[in-house]
């Protein structure tokens, strides 16, 4: 008998085009959204090559500072573009946007001038700035009378240029787009609350006819509701699994090599995520079907933003260190960390504390749901 | 004005909906604009954390030496796990490891390499490694050149000698413009909000004239069917209105603009795309027959263009071929005047030459829509 029931709320699921385009249709549409338009972004924060900039004067800081700047180079491709201008060409094209910069080696100290706040600025001025200070180091050590003339020409020719740092992080993954597809995968997995409503909806007697007909069956109402979780599960794990092999196959997204936990957090999101819908369902029996699912979208997309899907990384991790409880309480959230955690970490052992999360939500809605469901009469229908 | 009642009957029965849009366009303005660029007139430093089990002279000389250069940020969970979050979501940019034993080292003229954590080819890299490198060469030729000198007056006379910084003046107009560039990032996202809004007003009032029953039963009404037509678009028009001025009152008040040129250009392509926002929203409306299909294609059009459009991610960090497919859409039109009004000091004729084709082009959308609203009117009138 659960055999038969399961296959023919399978079937009644698989009908219903609502629930196929919020979790399956539109998760594929918004991940092709997010690999056009963030597959560059990790490049915003790679120093641009080829940078035009300009020097104004004609003294030896300006060939100093020429030299310098010609020299700095990564993969073969200088970083800036220097042009020697005199002041008003240097002002007009700063204010055009033309150069990024120019230095006015006129006056002492010497300036830097720009129109803009980047990275690029930021940069200019940071060699600027060691510019004076390696000229300050020269003018202490000809003060002192410590150091001999010829040993004084010498480091003035050539300054040590000692490397003092090594990047531990050389090979690791930073991609961005990873981290939005995670949260994008675990909003999908979000509208599954859609399923347990549908089910919900179903069920009771007081929201539905199908919910009148199948409460004068002469069948357990637990083998009913277990019917329509196992399908709803079935249903919505195989179209979270279909989302997630276009991103990673189809988008070519990486979500890192720990697929057996992906696929754990993916299943235990979805059961956490029915269960939820249907307790939405189970409280707010007074509120159309439509407006259940207007609502429950709107506070995915919420739940979702604050996550980090909206290009709010900053708040999410503001909430995640301030307001742990509240981090985990966003199920959204919860599973877009637990993903990004596996796709991003040395070591996965944060990760179990998070499983543990889920699982307990897990628990603890379908210990509710069962509660409200439990012996419900109603006095009229 | 039956119908024009009736339409405002519907969009009062249906407010929280509507206001829900307007809610989140608020809302997102807010999130969105507080991660926008600061106005400051500083140059953007890298934060950089440095994680030292023991604070002696060098850390410390190191620390506010690099506090000078850029920016030193206190980690509160230094656990690897805390690390690895720190990085990957920028709260800092750069982490420095100080082994206890580099004073010692440096003082022994030993070969010292220190770890540090940081996104691989990033300018904070290139940036705070060459301070890094600055401070200890610095360091070593002092302590290699000054013999007599003692450890703790070497770090000090290093310390001098950092303190030298680039002098950075910024162009006069750099405070206006960073302004305006800020206004202008914050009319792009009204693009995602008014076409929520307005396409819902238009869909909830379709549904319910679209409705077979109601249709048949206007159809022998005594009203003219254009008389029809156009107290449903009045009544549209002064939700719209009331709208519009919602959210200019908001936005003006939030970017405490004052009424000049420059908020004036933003209004005038703000009611372009209006009107185009308008008659593709009745268009589409058109075809809805189901109330459950309404944020369906709200969804998919308004975030799908926004994100194309460059309303939520700046279009340089895209990919080109993003541009020509979001340049099909109004909304690109709309971004693209307003940054550039955002960038713009002069308005001048110079000005007038790029917003204007812009200009004219949301226009084209406006009118192209409304066309293929009569089309499909006329069409489905013949077919029935």
């Amino acid at each position: 008998m659960l055999g038969h029931l399961i296959y023919y709320r399978i079937k009644v699921l698989l009908k219903n085009r609502s629930l196929l385009f919020w979790t399956l249709i539109f998760p594929l549409i918004m991940g092709l959204f997010f690999k056009l338009v963030f597959s560059n972004l990790d490049q915003a924060e790679i120093l641009p090559t080829k940078t035009p900039i300009a020097i104004v004067g004609d003294n030896q800081d300006s060939q100093n500072l020429n030299k310098i700047l010609t020299q700095l180079k990564s993969h073969h491709q200088p970083w800036y573009q220097i042009k020697q201008l005199s002041p008003n060409q240097a002002q007009h094209r700063l204010t055009e946007g033309k150069i990024a910069g120019y230095y006015d080696t006129r006056t002492q100290p010497l300036q830097l001038f720009v129109a803009r706040n980047n990275s690029t600025q930021s940069v200019l001025r940071s060699l600027l700035s060691q510019y004076q200070q390696n000229r300050a180091l020269f003018t202490t050590l000809e003060k002192s009378q410590q150091v001999p003339r010829t040993q004084l020409m010498k480091l003035t020719k050539s300054l040590p240029n000692h490397h003092y740092t090594t990047n531990q992080s050389q090979n690791r993954n930073f991609s961005s787009l990873s981290f939005y597809f995670c949260t994008l995968i675990a909003m999908t997995i979000g509208y599954g609350f859609q399923f347990g409503l549908r089910n919900a909806q179903d069920e009771q007697a007081n929201q539905s006819a199908n919910g009148m007909r199948l409460s004068l069956t002469p069948i357990s109402k637990l083998i009913i509701v277990l019917s329509n979780l196992i399908a709803a599960v079935v249903v919505f794990y195989t179209i979270v699994l279909v989302v997630v092999a276009v991103y990673r196959w189809g988008y070519q997204v990486d979500l890192g090599q720990h697929w057996p936990n992906i696929l754990l957090v993916c299943f235990l999101g979805s059961i956490l995520q029915i269960c939820l819908g249907k307790f939405m369902g189970n409280i707010l029996v007074k509120k159309s079907y439509s407006q259940k699912v207007g609502m429950g979208t709107l506070i995915i997309m919420l739940l979702s933003m604050l996550a980090g899907m909206m290009g709010t990384v900053e708040i999410k991790h503001w909430i995640d260190i301030n307001l742990p409880i509240f981090g985990k309480l966003n199920v959204i959230n919860l599973i877009s960390d637990t993903l990004y955690q596996l796709f991003f970490y040395q070591n996965i052992q944060p990760i179990y504390a998070n499983l543990l999360w889920l699982v307990g939500l897990c628990f603890f809605f379908l210990i509710v749901d069962f509660l409200l469901e439990r012996r419900m009469q109603y006095a009229s229908l | 004005m039956p119908v024009y009642k009736t339409v405002l009957k519907i969009l009062s029965k249906n407010i929280r909906v509507l206001l829900l849009g307007f809610g989140v366009t608020i809302f997102m303005l807010l999130i969105m604009s507080s991660n926008l660029s600061n106005n400051s007139q500083t140059l953007q430093p890298a934060k950089v954390a440095i994680i030292t089990p023991h604070t002696n002279s060098l850390s410390r000389s190191l620390k506010q030496y690099l506090n000078q250069q850029q920016q030193v940020v206190y980690l509160k969970d230094t656990s690897q796990k805390g690390l690895d979050d720190a990085l990957f979501f920028q709260e800092v940019d750069y982490i420095l490891y100080l082994p206890a034993t580099a004073s010692a080292q440096l003082q022994a003229e030993q070969k010292v390499k220190f770890k540090t954590k940081v996104r691989p080819g990033t300018y904070s890299k290139e940036m705070v490694d060459q301070n890094i490198n600055q401070y200890f060469n610095t360091l070593t030729i002092y302590h290699r050149n000054l013999a007599h000198a003692s450890w703790p007056n070497i770090l000090e006379k290093t310390q001098q000698t950092l303190q030298h910084q680039g002098k950075v003046r910024f162009d006069k107009n750099y405070q206006r413009h960073q302004q305006q560039q800020h206004t202008a990032l914050d009319y792009n996202i009204l693009a995602y909000g008014l076409f929520l809004v307005i396409f819902e007003a238009y869909s909830l009032v379709s549904l319910v004239f679209n409705r077979q029953a109601v249709k048949t039963r206007n159809l022998c009404s005594p009203l003219a069917p254009n008389k029809f037509t156009q107290q449903i678009n009045l009544g549209l028009l002064g939700y719209i209105s009331l709208i519009t001025a919602a959210f200019l009152a908001i936005i003006i008040s939030y970017t405490h603009s004052s009424f000049n040129q420059v908020t004036g250009w933003f209004i005038i392509n703000t009611v372009l795309f209006i009107l185009s926002t308008m008659t593709l929203s009745s268009w589409l409306s058109s075809y809805i027959k189901k109330a459950e299909a309404l944020s369906g294609v709200a969804n998919v059009y308004g975030l799908g263009t926004c994100f194309l459009g460059g309303v939520f991610i700046p279009r340089n960090i895209m990919p080109a071929f993003v541009s020509k497919i979001a340049c099909f859409t109004p909304t690109y039109w709309f971004v693209q005047n307003n940054n550039l009004i955002g960038k713009t000091v002069d308005f001048n004729i110079n000005f007038f030459q790029h917003f204007a084709p812009t200009a004219l082009i949301i226009l084209a959308f406006t009118v192209a829509f409304w066309t293929l609203q009569v089309c499909g009117q006329r069409l489905s009138k013949n077919h029935n």
